[in-house]
């Protein structure tokens, strides 16, 4: 920026406060914040910082009652909060574009993509004949990365993936040519392989349109391969702010800090995984589990002769995008839901077919971590009586017993002891997650399957947590399903990985293993090459031989051969006809015709 | 200071008076006549159908006809004892004598409430009748909720054939008026108020296990169930502890409060119609039903004094279940 000019967008010292049964909550603190044309600039905090309420409230957008607003803010140099302003209004959809976390809920299911398109366009000031108009749609779908624009044009917004919904939306905010675009944790909701490329995108349009963008997110590497400056939040305040170098590597503020240290627990590529943990014994096995699932008349596999084998006291990973079967894998071992063929072995014990009260004394012997702590714990109960459930199975009898080993598995969890009264809504989503642990380790366990059990959690709680799971396995020898679409995070974590595609296993490595230059299949390494802030010119270009089109079920043949740059190349014959087997390779497996052994 | 919290929630007004209203009631349905200075089936000739011992309270329950007719000894009923307060009565016509101090009144007879046309206390009988309004309100309660409670449970929890049976179960009672059906158990068996109000509770089923069976199925494909059977809870477990007590239970003591204000006037309604409870078993419908010929008289404090115990009644349940209802509506966040 030349000195003197005025920036796009300026905020200085805007408050904005809701009123709740406890009093006024401040949720943004005199915020400021400057916006340049033609950059991109980060917010980013955990969860309830007041991210997207200081951008909402600024937009006009907030929902329900609006509460106290106060401060300035100047567009192009304009006034933008002053009383009776209808300024905010014109400019929004205008010069103004916003995306929000979840594009589909954006997205009217009864129209075609065509119509949100045309719909988008008249709205911004476009005007020409419907072949025109059709025209300045299909380019702005192609400006977006998208291909197929002429099929798409015609689609229903529920035939197409979030990945593309998410361009949809941007194509659509960008039809009004706007000059600053707010996007509100964009990718949180696609998988790595979309986010990378969206990322990619808008540094695109910041320097083919000149478009401004404001990232908010919670994630350091997303705002880290993006932005130019980034400001922090943290309980409505900004606490620090700068070039996102300097506040990335010389962080004052004790809160940014702990952040980058969480972000750097994961990004510094040291493994956190417990040298020689793993003893030779074979505790779980599962073998060839398969399960359908009929969706409209249609049916799938969702599971298809998944075979896989924990040793005793190690950590198995399995990674793959949402939908592949990842979820379905974990509740079929845990025989939580019925399986159409295979078996599942525990000490060479078939449990799925074990009478009903062998299968539950066996559940106190494997135990699984869920998702969303949030959804695990009866609303009713207080930490206390969940822990003293889970014991119910046990064979302690006195109550003196039940309070100390309750005691002692908060102990374990680090909670604090006053928190065995409370009931889960006063407790914070990392304190769920651990009264979810401490279930699960009250019955003294030997096997936990974990789905996703970071996924929900902010950053500097992730780290805590896989802390926690790892001094676990340490001292009490506990194996580990881990289940995680984050590849980053479980080559940390993990000694063996397993990469599910489709419902299958498509390749089985050692973690050290798991590098682009070693991983067999072109699926593993497409998800390798994804991981954001490993801000490298050699991954971007493998990224990139990838095409940009979407996961579909393909009957005969890899599944994976529409995404497969191998396949594109020289169209192997067996590639579209043989499914490839999942076979034996130099310490590991691999299931594609071409990866060599 | 918690109390200030509790009542500025919502429904927390309502659940304050509603609930010291039922306390009230209770407690007094308990006590019966332990306290009172007469007791109910003591017959008073010496003072039959004489009105509340207070001026004000007199004024209330009756009408110039119906002091006119007091007076006179001319009332349909107990004559002879009117003429024992004539000298007193005798003040009110008197136009200089009006202002006759109200304490010789209430010192007169002793019957604050006033007595009915054999001479019993009004006080006494309120008293009484208020446990027989109670239990045959527990008797549907417990058959609606109950059966209504296990039913929705059921229904919610297992889809399939007991979501079915419930469906033909519940369209069945439904299609049937409630009061026709009432009336035809009392005239095909004897006429007893518990097994009408026992009637009356399977009426109420459908509603009960529908409202429970649409929460349970919402609830049952959340997290926590999954986790319950991940736990090894088995399903009898889950569905007492987890789906009914820590979740449903608020629900419960709702329709609780709720169908003991319509058994009330289920109750008070067929004992007037003379199919509930039967003299000399005192409910608060039958001392209306006694009352007929003195309420169009004008002096209408037997009629008077019941009614209002009913309107209280059905109202501190009501809002007892309102004000419960509005909390768990604010407390799930709808
Ligand atoms: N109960 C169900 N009925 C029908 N289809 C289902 C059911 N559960 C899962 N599926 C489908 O099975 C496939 C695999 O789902 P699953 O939940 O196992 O995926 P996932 O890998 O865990 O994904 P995510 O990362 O989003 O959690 C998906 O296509 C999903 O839509
Ligand atoms: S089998 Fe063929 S299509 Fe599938 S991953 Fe290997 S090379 Fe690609
Ligand atoms: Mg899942």
């Amino acid at each position: 920026m030349k000195a003197g000019e005025v920036p796009l967008l300026e905020v200085s010292g805007l408050s904005i406060s809701f009123e709740t049964d406890n009093g006024l909550l401040h949720a943004v603190n005199k915020a400021s914040l400057r916006v340049e044309s033609g950059e991109i600039i980060g917010i980013i905090g955990q969860s309830g910082s007041g991210k997207t309420t200081l951008m909402m409230g600024l937009l006009g957008l907030l929902r329900g009652k609006p509460g106290v607003r106060e401060g300035k803010a100047f567009f192009q140099g304009k006034p933008l909060l002053s009383q009776g302003s209808s300024l905010m209004a014109e400019l929004r959809g205008r010069d103004i574009a916003v995306i929000f976390q979840e594009p589909r809920a954006a997205l009217d299911p009864f129209f075609r993509i065509g119509e949100h398109m045309r719909e988008a366009l008249l709205r911004g000031g476009s005007s020409g004949s419907e072949a025109e108009i059709r025209n300045k749609g299909l380019e702005l779908l192609r400006d977006v990365g998208l291909v197929d624009t002429e099929q798409l044009w015609d689609v229903f917004p529920h035939q197409i993936s979030g990945g593309m919904a998410q361009r949809v939306m941007i194509a659509m905010a960008l039809s009004a040519k706007p000059k600053l675009l707010v996007a509100d944790e964009p990718s949180t909701a696609l998988d790595v392989t979309t986010q990378a490329k969206l990322l990619e995108l808008f540094k695109r349009l910041r320097d083919k349109h000149g478009l401004s963008i404001i990232l908010i997110s919670h994630d350091i590497g997303v705002i880290q391969e993006t932005c130019s400056r980034v400001y922090v939040m943290h309980r409505g305040d900004i606490v620090e702010q700068g070039e996102t170098a300097e506040v990335l590597h010389h962080s004052k503020h004790p809160y940014t800090q702990s952040l980058i240290q969480a972000f750097a627990y994961f990004a510094s590529g040291e493994r956190k995984a417990l040298v020689g943990a793993a003893t030779p014994e074979t505790l779980v096995e599962a073998k060839g589990l398969r399960k359908r699932f009929g969706l409209a008349g249609k049916s799938f596999e969702a599971l298809d002769e998944v075979s896989l084998f924990l040793r005793a006291g190690e950590t198995y990973a399995v990674v793959g995008e949402s939908g592949s079967g990842k979820s379905t894998l974990a509740l079929s071992m845990m025989a939580l839901q019925g399986v159409d063929g295979g078996e599942v072995l525990y000490r060479g014990e078939n449990w799925l077919k074990s009478g009903k009260s062998r299968i539950r004394e066996l559940r106190r012997a494997i135990r699984m971590l869920f998702q969303h702590p949030e959804a695990v714990l009866n609303a009713g109960m207080t930490v206390e009586a969940t822990l003293r459930e889970a014991l119910e199975r046990e064979d302690v009898r006195s109550p003196a017993e039940v309070q100390e080993r309750i005691s002692k598995v908060l102990e374990q969890v680090h909670l604090d002891p006053v928190h065995a009264k409370r009931y889960p809504s006063n407790l914070s989503s990392g304190e769920k997650q651990r009264v979810t642990i401490a279930r699960a380790l009250i019955t003294r366990p030997k096997v936990l399957v974990c789905d996703e059990p970071v996924a929900s959690l902010d950053l500097a709680i992730q780290a805590q947590i896989l802390e926690l799971l790892r001094e676990f396995q340490e001292k009490m020898g506990l194996t580990y399903l881990f289940i995680s679409h984050n590849l980053a995070l479980v080559k940390l974590l993990a000694h063996r990985i397993g990469v599910m595609y489709m419902g299958r296993l498509i390749e089985e490595a050692p973690a050290e293993d798991f590098t682009v230059e070693r991983a067999r299949h072109p699926y593993t390494r497409l998800l390798l090459a994804s991981v954001p802030s490993l801000d490298d010119e050699k991954l971007r270009g493998i990224c990139a031989e990838f095409p940009d089109v979407e996961p579909v079920r393909l009957q005969t043949g890899c599944p994976f051969r529409n995404r497969c740059p191998l396949y594109l190349r020289n169209h192997h014959a067996e590639c579209e006809t043989v499914l490839p087997p999942l076979r034996d390779i130099k310490k590991g497996k691999v299931a594609c015709h071409l990866a060599d052994a | 200071m918690s109390l200030l919290v509790f009542l500025r929630k919502p429904g927390g007004w309502r659940m304050l008076t509603g609930g010291a209203i039922v306390v009230f009631l209770v407690l007094t349905a308990v006590s019966g006549n332990f306290w009172t200075r007469f007791k109910s089936d003591e017959m008073d000739f010496e003072h039959q159908l004489v009105p509340p011992s207070s001026n004000w309270l007199m004024h209330l329950t009756t009408t110039e006809a119906g002091r006119k007719l007091l007076l006179q000894g001319n009332g349909s009923a107990g004559g002879s004892s009117v003429t024992a307060d004539e000298d007193i009565l005798g003040a009110l016509d008197d136009g200089t004598k009006a202002q006759v101090p109200d304490a010789s009144l209430l010192t007169a007879h002793g019957h604050v409430l006033g007595t009915d046309k054999n001479g019993r206390d009004m006080t006494a009988l309120l008293v009484a009748g208020a446990r027989n309004c109670f239990l045959p309100g527990l008797v549907a309660c417990a058959v609606a909720l109950g059966v209504g409670v296990w039913l929705g449970l059921l229904a919610g929890y297992y889809d399939g054939r007991w979501r079915l049976f419930a469906q033909v179960f519940n369209g069945t009672l439904l299609s049937m008026p409630r009061m026709v059906l009432i009336l035809v158990v009392i005239c095909a068996l004897e006429p007893n108020v518990y097994l009408t109000m026992a009637v009356l509770g399977v009426t109420l089923i459908p509603r009960v296990s529908e409202l429970i069976a649409t929460r349970v199925r919402a609830l049952s494909k959340m997290g926590f169930i999954l986790a319950a059977k991940e736990g090894g809870l088995g399903d009898f477990r889950i569905l007492t502890r987890h789906l009914f007590w820590y979740q449903n239970r608020a629900v419960f003591f709702v329709q609780f409060s709720l169908i003991m204000a319509e058994s009330i006037l289920v109750e008070t309604t067929l004992s007037y119609l003379q199919f509930g409870t039967r003299p000399p078993e005192v409910s608060w419908g039958n001392i209306i039903e006694g009352s007929r010929l003195t309420f169009f008289s004008g002096q209408y404090w037997i009629t008077f004094f019941p009614a209002a115990a009913i309107v209280l009644a059905i109202l501190g349940f009501f809002y007892l279940g309102d004000g419960l209802n509005a909390r768990l509506a604010h407390r799930e966040g709808r």
